[in-house]
């Protein structure tokens, strides 16, 4: 049963001592059944916040101020919001950094078969027949007898694994991804953006995959946002992005890429750092770091998100211009 | 299973403890001025007596001689005479130890229950009024003599509302959880707040650990979270603080015996001081260690169940 | 120079740390109150007055007389000078013996560490207390057989917060650039290592007088510390047990002392912990 993700305008607020600070704002996503789409940003940009709205476990201090998260269901119709267990467990999500996001108390097993239970009513012996039958399919093997091993045990691709399994555990319609091979060595991380794949083949959920590495984009993305200092900059099919970027920070990520550097040429980077979310300059955030600015560009308000094209937008004034300068890399 | 054969292994581990445990019984008794015979005996002690004594502790041997005489009277379960009650000093300390224990247990349950409790409360309301009540009263409760609570429980329920009495201990068990009900309250007072601030600290931390939040995207409900995972990963460093205040705990039961004449050893070990009864302080003061010893052992073996991690 | 920097960054990021300053002030004024008890205090702690026993709290004794006609608010401003020596003093011989072993046994490992936390492993399984009496009742009661008892006991705790804090400091890098420069190993124990131990150890030092603090009064409860007709909380509240249905102000106050002083160490402990953000 497939169901479409609609994330509309949402904005996220943090109440501190000196005044409120806005860690997501007017955030805005699609995303179809059996997509796979790509969250790209550098630390900070408000990726992994805008998730954690979507699944409701934001940090104490923060909550939604403003915005929509829609789940289609079977007759499609859109779910909203304010029914939030009801879509928290159709959207599940991993999480970085395994190893501290598994109960070290509890077996893998139990852990894994814990929503099953809550979910679903499953009696012990159904949920551990269930979370064995998960085991096997984001492929543990010897399953049977890993169920009853404790996290320290297992590698850290191991532990993703059994995360993954947890979240599918819940049935979701929708797996978020935050980064979850960045703490994994290279070959494991094969592996599990290969599981996902599969998973996305064999099941037909959608998976959004933030990341800030664009070669893991390249591979496994069908389309891509692209976020800076708590705004999406751009929106797109991932080869539109990685081939003809029109947002300026884009441009500057893609180039900034180790593979497409040049021999005997200085790395390119992007000069400057991002703002902090409580020094937002007004205007286009990406100004001090744009080599596009103009005088426009200094406009009280940020630039808006500009739907380009059906599957496109935007978020740079100059877009047009850009677009036919041909931007590529060098 | 295998990680359970530490069991088996640790008291070996135990054993030089015991022995440097024996080693100071024994110097802290030899220590005291004065002839060893008048101190064993009394003032009271006819030559061919004081004699016997002379040999079988061998007084006038030198003092390695002595300690390994001290030993295997040890094995043999003699521990000397009382002086005050003419009888074997274990007779004496076991005629005693129960209302000890028994008080030691009514206050290890009372505290770890009101621990939970206050604990809880606390952490699942954090910040609203329950929480700021809890730890003002663990803040405040650290300074909080027991003695003096026992006395302010006497005056207000034992004599204004005459609803326990103000001593004693009872004969059976219904009387005994009676009689000592104030001693009890007044120990579990004392020893709350350090035991309840760190289980608010460790509960607080694990429900923001990530783990949890894991739960949480899973749908989890918050009680569901709170039961099965956050306290049993907040109890690990609650089981351990409270092996080690039971050594304080044991300190907090004999000021209260004091205060409720309670006919336990601690009362036993007060009057023995003051009557120079030596033997009898030498064996509570040895019954106590191993006590203690032997709590710690079961604290290492409690978490070894819990916390799958801990190994030898 | 170091000692000024420290009060200075006290100050400044003292803000929010009401509790610090409550718990500074409220022990300043104690100890204000003890040094100047003989101007402070209305009456002669020890004078006795046949005609005015166990008077309630008046506006002449506003916490009344004890059985013996003294008036119980000089002894309990008088009593803070004990109570205030047995706290503060108590814990300096087991600081200096427990920070001492600790670094020695952080310091240099291996056989040293073995047999000192051997002979560590081994105090502490005598319940704290019950050596304690034991030690007393040895050596007689008294404030100097308190001292020395705890001396033998009590410094258990510091060496294994000092030990566990050298362990990790030991593979520092200001400790390597040390023994490269050849310094001795006793100049970067005591100059390098203890300075950068110093901020647990002293929180623990204001939680340790207040535990101190209790435990010299329970002990002048018993009858095994300070000796009446020394004006002390302790023994006060042991008086007054006796009255304690006619005469409640004996117990009362001084126990009211106990714990406020306490109080205001174990403030200035979480007062620091929550400056510094100290682990325990």
């Amino acid at each position: 049963m497939m169901s479409k993700l609609i994330i509309r305008d949402l904005t996220v607020e943090i109440v501190t001592p000196f005044g409120p600070i806005f860690p997501v704002e007017q955030f805005s996503l699609s995303v179809e059944p059996g997509e796979i789409v790509g969250l790209v940003g550098e630390s900070g940009s408000g990726k992994t916040m805008a998730m954690r709205a979507v699944v409701g476990i934001l940090p104490r201090n923060a909550h939604i101020a403003s915005g929509e998260i829609l789940l289609s269901d079977a007759d499609n119709a859109f779910v909203p919001s304010s029914q939030q267990s009801h879509l928290r467990h159709n959207i599940a999500m991993i999480f970085q950094n395994p190893t501290s996001y598994l109960d070290p108390l509890m077996s893998v097993g139990k852990q894994v078969a814990e929503p099953l239970r809550f979910h679903q009513g499953l009696t012990r012996k159904e949920a551990r027949t269930e979370a064995i039958e998960l085991f096997r399919k984001v492929g543990i093997h010897d399953a049977e007898r890993q169920f009853d091993v404790y996290p320290h045990h297992f590698s850290g691709g191991m532990k993703q694994r059994v995360l993954i399994a947890a979240a599918l555990a819940c049935n979701p319609k929708v797996l978020i991804a935050d980064e979850p091979t960045t703490a994994l060595d290279v070959t494991i991380q094969k592996q599990i953006l290969e599981l996902l794949c599969r998973l996305r083949d064999e099941t037909g959920i959608s998976i959004i995959f933030i990341t800030h590495d664009l070669g893991v984009v390249s591979q496994l993305c069908d389309t891509v946002s692209v976020l800076y200092a708590a705004r999406i900059v751009e929106s797109a099919s991932t080869i539109e992005l990685l081939n003809a970027p029109l947002h300026p920070y884009s441009l500057g990520l893609i180039r900034s890429q180790p593979e497409s550097a040049q021999r005997d040429r200085p790395l390119p980077s992007i000069p400057g750092q991002p703002p902090a979310l409580n020094a937002m300059p007004s205007g286009c955030r990406f100004l001090p770091r744009c080599e596009f600015a103009i005088q426009a560009c200094k406009q009280p308000s940020p630039p808006p998100l500009v739907q380009t094209s059906t599957v496109r937008s935007n978020a740079c004034l100059r877009w047009r211009e850009l677009q036919t300068l041909g931007l590529n890399y060098d | 299973m295998e990680r359970f054969k530490f069991i088996l292994f640790r008291p070996l581990q135990l054993l030089p403890v015991l022995f440097g445990v024996s080693v100071i019984s024994f110097v802290m008794v030899r220590s005291i001025p004065g002839d060893p015979v008048r101190l064993l005996l009394g003032t009271r002690a006819t030559p061919e007596v004081a004699a016997k004594i002379r040999a079988q502790y061998g007084l006038d041997e030198p003092l390695m001689t002595q300690y390994f005489l001290f030993l295997k009277n040890l094995f043999q379960g003699d521990f000397g005479r009382s002086i005050v009650y003419k009888t074997s000093t274990f007779n004496v300390v076991a005629e005693r130890i129960g209302p000890t224990v028994f008080l030691l247990t009514y206050v290890l349950v009372m505290a770890i229950l009101i621990t939970l409790i206050l604990s809880t409360w606390a952490a699942r309301r954090q910040g609203r009024l329950p929480d700021v009540i809890v730890r003002s009263y663990s803040m405040v409760g650290l300074g909080l003599p027991t003695f003096w609570l026992g006395i302010i429980l006497i005056m207000q329920f034992s004599i204004a509302l005459n609803w326990f009495p103000t001593s004693g201990y009872g004969e059976s068990v219904a009387e005994n959880l009676y009689y000592l009900f104030l001693p009890a309250v007044s120990i579990t007072l004392a020893l709350s707040p350090v035991l309840i601030r760190n289980l608010r600290a460790s509960l607080i931390s694990e429900m923001e650990s990530d783990y949890a939040t894991a739960a949480r995207s899973r749908g989890m409900s918050e009680n569901g979270i709170y039961f099965s995972h956050v306290l049993p990963n907040s109890l690990v460093p609650a089981i351990t603080l409270l092996g080690i205040n039971f050594a304080w705990l044991i300190g907090g039961t004999v000021v209260v015996e004091q205060v409720f004449s309670v006919p336990g050893i601690g009362q036993l070990m007060i009057s023995s001081i003051f009557a120079r009864d030596y033997l009898v302080v030498q064996l509570i003061t040895l019954v106590v260690a191993i006590a203690v010893i032997a709590v710690n052992f079961i604290v290492d073996v409690l978490t070894a169940v819990i916390d799958p991690r801990v190994h030898l | 120079m170091r000692a000024a920097r420290l009060l200075l960054s006290v100050g400044f990021l003292k803000n929010n740390n009401l509790t610090l300053v409550l718990g500074i002030f409220l022990s300043v004024c104690w100890v204000v109150i003890a040094i100047f008890a003989p101007w402070i205090a209305p009456y002669d702690p020890i004078a006795q007055d046949v005609a005015r026993t166990l008077q309630p709290p008046s506006f002449a004794h506003p916490f009344g007389t004890d059985n013996f006609g003294r008036d119980v608010l000089s002894r309990v401003i008088w009593g803070s000078r004990v109570d205030l020596a047995m706290g503060l003093g108590g814990v300096f011989a087991p600081i200096i013996i427990g920070c001492t072993i600790g670094l020695l046994a952080g310091y240099f490992g291996g056989i040293i560490d073995t047999l000192l936390m051997r002979f560590l492993d081994i105090t502490i399984s005598f319940p704290f207390f019950i050596l304690m009496i034991a030690i007393i009742s040895i050596l007689g009661p008294g404030l100097m057989s308190f001292f020395i008892a705890l001396a033998l006991v009590g410094w258990v705790s510091y060496a294994r917060l000092v030990r566990s804090r050298t362990l990790v400091l030991r593979h520092s890098d200001f400790v390597a650039a040390g023994q490269i420069l050849g310094f001795s190993s006793i100049r970067i124990m005591f100059r390098h290592v203890l300075p950068n131990a110093a901020l647990p150890v002293l929180v623990f030092i204001m939680s340790d007088v207040v535990l101190t603090i209790l435990l010299g009064s329970s002990l002048s409860y018993l009858g095994l510390g300070v000796q009446p007709p020394l004006a002390e909380w302790g023994i006060m509240i042991a008086e007054g047990q006796n009255f304690i249905s006619t005469a409640w102000w004996i117990t009362l106050f001084p126990g009211l002392a106990i714990v406020i002083l306490a109080l205001s160490f174990s403030l200035i402990a979480d007062g620091l912990a929550a400056q510094y953000k100290v682990s325990e």
